[in-house]
């Protein structure tokens, strides 16, 4: 039932994205980078779990992503014709991933978030001068870049970032950016999550601005919000956006929450 | 701003320190400028301005309040790029993932060369791949299982460089309708395509002398939803055709059972075929898989292979027997012919809702067998044909039926097999001919069998457990004729009943059993008990006796599996179960199995009881690269036949039989390790198996406990420490003791050492040489080496290879294998190949 609801939510997904596509504008980048998050979604546990993360770069702005949810965008953008559907469904199940954002910045002061909550698209951007970072001496060579460390509070952690001047471009992964170089590493203090930059490329590089149509725009505070309002009872969200459960309502309602329950330690809280 | 007096907004501008450290930074505004304070106490301060797009200006400036102007110049800044370097190993709940260019060394052309360096899997000598000490069950490509097992077609032919991962997904349960409802304890192995493609391989070879041919044209086509593999192989360079077509997965496909007469062989050397196999090998092959949109498999495959095969050497056997030692020493020229065809049709619909699968297949085999033999300057010539029909049908179709899961099963296989068997001239004159001299003796077999399995089972899952009854029904009806002439003078006579078999031999088992299976996230376990009344029939006509047995068995099992953590997993299974031997042992009248052997037993139908246990501990970290596990075993059977093999001076063997319950016992402990540095790009294998059996034999009318204990050690590294040179060695030991009461007999061994060395000169040339050396150690011991090297040069951007072959450097003549036993020591002498150079080109479509 749950995998049903799934495959209905990719299809919905395929919809969304086939039907938009032929609109949006192209965009291209001029360095593609590669990082690799190692994280523990369920703070209880000690089994980590990884996720590949693309970071795009041009001289106005950047893209950031999860690997999978650009493989998701790319298939379902590339799949136009509807005998496809199944082979698309099969490619979405490979990619899952736990990460559905995207992250646009226009340089460190606008930055602009994409994100879901269940099947409905939402849009924030963070308030200015949301990272203060603050520089150490400390250096070391990370990936064969010379590197020096800075460090910064950002929703609720505080993380430790390294960045290369090698790199000229004031940029990193998720939501961290504002350092004189690229930043090639960045971990929390407790160790949760862990962004390495393992690939880096400088080419020409075209594409098509995958972001949802129907996206709501609301502030940072409301997007949380709604995302708590999910995690607290999934089912009924689903079921006022239409979806009928005619039989294992229970069954399913508790392997959510299971799935909820364990997924307990996001990458960032809100901080009023 | 630029040199043209272009504002540059959004530069990095930050103050160093003398250390070269960033102190303070800033960007600058949209129209360039950008302010910047500092503590530090300098008289002059050095700041870097940077931008993407222009190069890194560096200026001094005196440390006062005051304000400048960095001006940059524009340039294409070339970035130090970092190269995805995936992980050689991904795990993901049950699916490893290994990344092939990661295992991949220059010389490796085939995918089979660069799966035997993953850690954790072993490619073992007739190609049967291994995953954590068990044989894989799937060899699928791009998530199709177009082989059916006959995976060697596929990994010894598709190009590594076609190949993006092999993937081995544990406790694989292939039938989508069964995933989580039944147990498996089976790993299956994926190899996942770059792209839906056309790819395969060709080689053509030849060489001196004699004259060598070698040729193996493998196209292959890999699409979404249909996929061919053919293929048209020949040679006579002692490349090992026939395992090709061998199935390497346990299947439903029964086997075919190994003929009853043979012609004197010799003992096979145990190392690669390529030293000593004299062969003239042809082979056809063709499969095809297709898909269609109703997630309906059509499967077919065709092997034709025609093979002739010479063996030359001589054989000493001592054999212990109540009346003394018998030496027999043979000098054997042997020839045979294999043809053998085999078709298979097969459809299959694996859904999420049924499961549906039917496979008719056929095998037609012959062998014309001429075995030239000198003992003790007498010759004997020995002919032997056997003709080999099989044909089978076996339909699986699983569904829901209601709230449960249905399960038939059903699988009918006939087996019709005439051999005959013609030694010239004469042997056991005694037996036969009161003493007289024999000019020929023919011995003819004739044995048709027919096997029906069918069941019935109902699946029905209540939360975490489900539960299987099943009910069915096994048949079996065996047929076993035989007779033989003898020609002395002018005269032919056919034997009378005591050199005659007409033997029915009829087993019914219905069968009752209830299943349980439990899985929770750490758990799975499956536990069956299931009763069967076995009835057998045997009629023996040439005796006229007619013996009418049943017997209720209870066949209970329990697998379990542990999930420790996410690397560890602990298995272990207990089975009690019956096996009630095979017609073959209940015959009655004398047949010359071969031409110094000829046997009959007393019509008794076997009852063995086996007593199975198991336990496991597998441990893979796809991290630090390590694959370990480590596995026991014991068995016990309870025989109710105690055998007998009596040997006269001449060495005629009969076997005979007691009733007298009697245990064999067997203990084995495997250890797997297998640990890949990613660094040095060095892999590591060890393997080792320890084995003790004891059994209770007949000796002289004395019973005497038996016991044999095996050591073996397995060791091989392989690494490409430099893109320059390869090494790989690996060294196996194999230790065998026996015991017979409290007679030790003298401790045997069999080591050999294989190093091979790759150097990659320049881009295109490669150089390997192979060296071996084998040790034995026993009642005779002897020292081997043989060298054996390759030139490859590489062209094109399609990887052309031409090569140069040269095998058996040293000219080694023969190889010795040493079988000890109980009550035999035999000795072979096998003629190999001689020093022989070959040249060929190969070539990836």
């Amino acid at each position: 039932m749950l995998r049903f609801a799934c495959i209905a939510f990719l299809m919905l997904a395929c919809e969304f994205a086939i039907g938009q596509d032929k609109v949006s504008p192209i965009v291209s980048y001029d360095i593609t980078c590669t990082f690799q998050l190692t994280f523990y979604p369920d703070s209880t546990s000690t089994i980590p779990k990884t996720e590949s993360f693309l970071l795009f770069i041009n001289q106005e702005q950047s893209l950031f992503k999860s690997q999978n949810r650009y493989l998701q965008d790319s298939a379902i953008s590339a799949s136009s014709d509807r005998a496809d559907r199944h082979n698309l469904i099969a490619f979405l199940q490979q990619h899952r991933t736990d990460f559905d954002f995207n992250i646009v910045k226009h340089g460190c002061n606008a930055i602009q978030t994409t994100d879901r909550v269940y099947h409905d698209y939402f849009s924030y951007t963070e308030t200015q001068g949301h990272l203060q970072w603050a520089l150490t001496p400390d250096t070391k060579t990370i990936a064969g870049y010379p590197a020096q460390r800075a460090t910064t509070e950002f929703g609720g952690r505080t993380w430790e970032a390294w960045f290369t001047e090698a790199v000229p471009v004031s940029e990193g992964p998720y939501k961290f950016c504002g350092l004189p170089g690229l930043i090639i590493r960045l971990t929390d203090a407790k160790k949760q999550y862990d962004f390495v930059l393992n690939g880096l490329k400088q080419s020409r590089r075209e594409m098509r601005d995958t972001t949802p149509l129907n996206v709501t725009k609301t502030d940072k505070r409301t997007f949380f919000r709604k995302r708590d309002e999910y995690r607290a009872n999934p089912i009924g969200v689903a079921e006022q956006s239409g979806v009928v459960f005619t039989s294992g309502r229970s069954e399913v309602a508790q392997r959510v929450q299971q799935k909820i329950k364990s997924d307990n330690n996001p990458i960032e809280f809100f901080i009023h | 701003m630029d040199e043209r007096g272009t504002l540059i907004p959004n530069a990095n501008i930050a103050i160093l320190d003398k250390n070269n450290t960033i102190s303070a930074f800033t960007f600058s505004d949209h129209d360039g400028s950008f302010t910047l304070k500092t503590a530090l106490a300098v008289d002059t301060l050095a700041i870097k301005a940077t931008r993407l797009g222009f190069e890194a200006g560096l200026f001094l400036v005196p440390n006062r309040s005051q304000s400048t102007q960095l001006v940059l110049k524009e340039s294409a800044l070339k970035l130090q790029e970092l190269t995805v370097r995936a992980p050689p190993i991904i795990l993901r709940k049950d699916t490893i993932d290994y990344r092939v260019s990661a295992f991949q060394a220059e010389g490796d052309r085939t995918i089979a060369d660069v799966i035997k360096r993953m850690p954790g899997i072993e490619i073992k000598e007739n190609g049967q791949i291994v995953y954590q000490g068990n044989p894989i069950d799937k060899y699928y490509i791009n998530g199709l299982d177009l082989l059916e097992g006959r995976y060697n077609l596929a990994n010894e032919n598709l190009p590594a460089a076609a190949v993006s991962k092999v993937q081995v997904m544990e406790n694989d349960q292939p039938i989508k309708i069964l995933k989580s409802k039944v147990f498996s304890e089976k790993a299956s192995l994926n190899i996942q395509l770059k792209k839906v493609t056309t790819t395969g391989s060709a080689k053509v070879g030849v060489g001196l002398s004699p004259a060598l041919w070698d040729v193996n044209i493998t196209p292959m086509i890999f699409k979404r939803s249909f996929q061919a593999i053919t293929s048209v192989q020949s040679n006579n360079t002692g490349t090992d055709l026939s395992r090709q077509l061998d199935i390497l997965t346990k299947s439903s496909q029964a086997n075919i059972p190994a003929p009853a007469l043979s012609i004197q062989s010799l003992n096979t050397p145990s190392i690669s075929p390529d030293r000593w196999l004299d062969n003239r090998s042809h082979l056809a092959s063709l499969n095809l898989i297709k898909k269609t949109r109703n997630q309906t498999e059509l499967k077919l495959g065709l092997g034709i292979r025609d093979e002739v095969q010479q063996q030359a050497g001589r054989n000493y056997t001592r054999l212990l027997t109540p009346g003394g030692i018998v030496e027999i020493d043979e000098q054997i020229a042997n020839r045979s012919d294999t043809k053998a065809l085999n078709a298979n049709l097969l459809i299959e619909k694996n859904t999420e809702r049924l499961f549906l699968k039917n496979n008719t297949s056929g095998q037609f085999g012959q062998i014309d067998g001429d075995g030239k033999l000198s003992r003790n300057q007498l010759q004997t010539d020995q002919q032997l044909t056997a003709r080999q029909t099989q044909l089978q049908n076996s339909l699986s179709i699983i569904t829901h039926a209601g709230k449960q899961l249905l399960n038939i099963n059903s699988r009918t296989v006939y087996n019709r097999r005439p051999e005959t068997l013609a030694v010239r001239p004469g042997v056991f004159p005694d037996l036969f001919n009161a003493g007289k001299s024999l000019q020929s003796i023919s011995q003819d077999v004739f044995t048709t069998e027919l096997d029906a399995r069918n069941s019935i089972s109902f699946t029905r899952q209540f939360a975490r457990v489900a539960f299987t009854p099943m009910a069915g029904l096994n048949f079996q009806n065996h047929q076993f004729e035989s007779a033989m002439s003898t020609q002395a003078g002018d005269s032919t006579r056919t034997h009378g009943n005591a050199f005659r078999n007409d033997l029915k031999y009829l087993y019914l088992a219905p069968f009752a059993q209830v299943g349980g299976y439990y899985e929770s996230s750490k758990w799975q376990i499956e536990l069956n008990l299931p009763f069967r009344m076995y009835a057998f029939r045997v009629s023996d006509f040439t005796q006229n006796s007619h013996q009418k047995q049943t017997q209720l068995a209870f066949e209970p099992s329990l697998t379990a599996r542990y999930r420790a953590t996410e690397y560890t997993d602990f298995t272990s299974a207990l089975s009690y179960s019956y096996d009630f031997g095979n017609p073959s042992q209940v015959y009655s009248g004398f047949i010359l199995r071969s031409y110094r052997n000829v046997q009959k037993a007393q019509g008794a139908v076997p009852v063995n009881r086996i007593l199975l246990g198991r336990i496991g501990i597998n441990y893979k970290n796809p991290l630090s690269l390590i694959f370990i596990n480590l596995a026991g075993s014991v068995m016990r059977i309870i025989n109710n036949l105690q055998y007998r093999t009596s040997i006269d001076s001449t060495g005629a063997a009969e076997l005979t039989f007691v009733l007298n319950n009697n245990t064999q016992l067997s203990r084995d402990v495997h250890l797997g390790i297998g640990k890949y540095f990613g660094g040095i790009k060095t892999s590591l294998k060890l393997n080792s198996d320890v084995g003790f059996t004891r059994s209770e034999q007949v000796v002289t009318d004395r019973q005497v406990a038996v016991r044999n204990r095996n050591y073996r050690l397995g060791l091989s590294g392989s690494t490409l420490f430099t893109s320059y040179l390869g090494v790989e060695l690996s060294g196996n030991t194999h230790f065998f003791q026996n015991r017979v009461a409290d007679q030790r007999q003298k401790t045997s061994s069999i080591s050999q050492l294989l190093l091979a060395i790759d150097i990659y000169p320049g881009k295109a040339n490669a150089l390997r040489l192979d060296i071996e050396r084998y040790a034995t150690r026993g009642s005779a011991s002897q020292n081997q080496l043989y060298l054996n090297f390759r030139y490859r040069y590489t062209f094109g951007k399609r990887k052309i290879d031409l090569e140069i072959r040269g095998t058996n450097l040293t000219n080694a003549q023969n190889y010795l294998s040493i079988v000890n036993s109980a009550f035999t020591i035999a000795e072979s002498g096998f003629r190999l190949r001689p020093r022989q150079v070959t040249t060929g080109v190969r070539f990836p479509f």
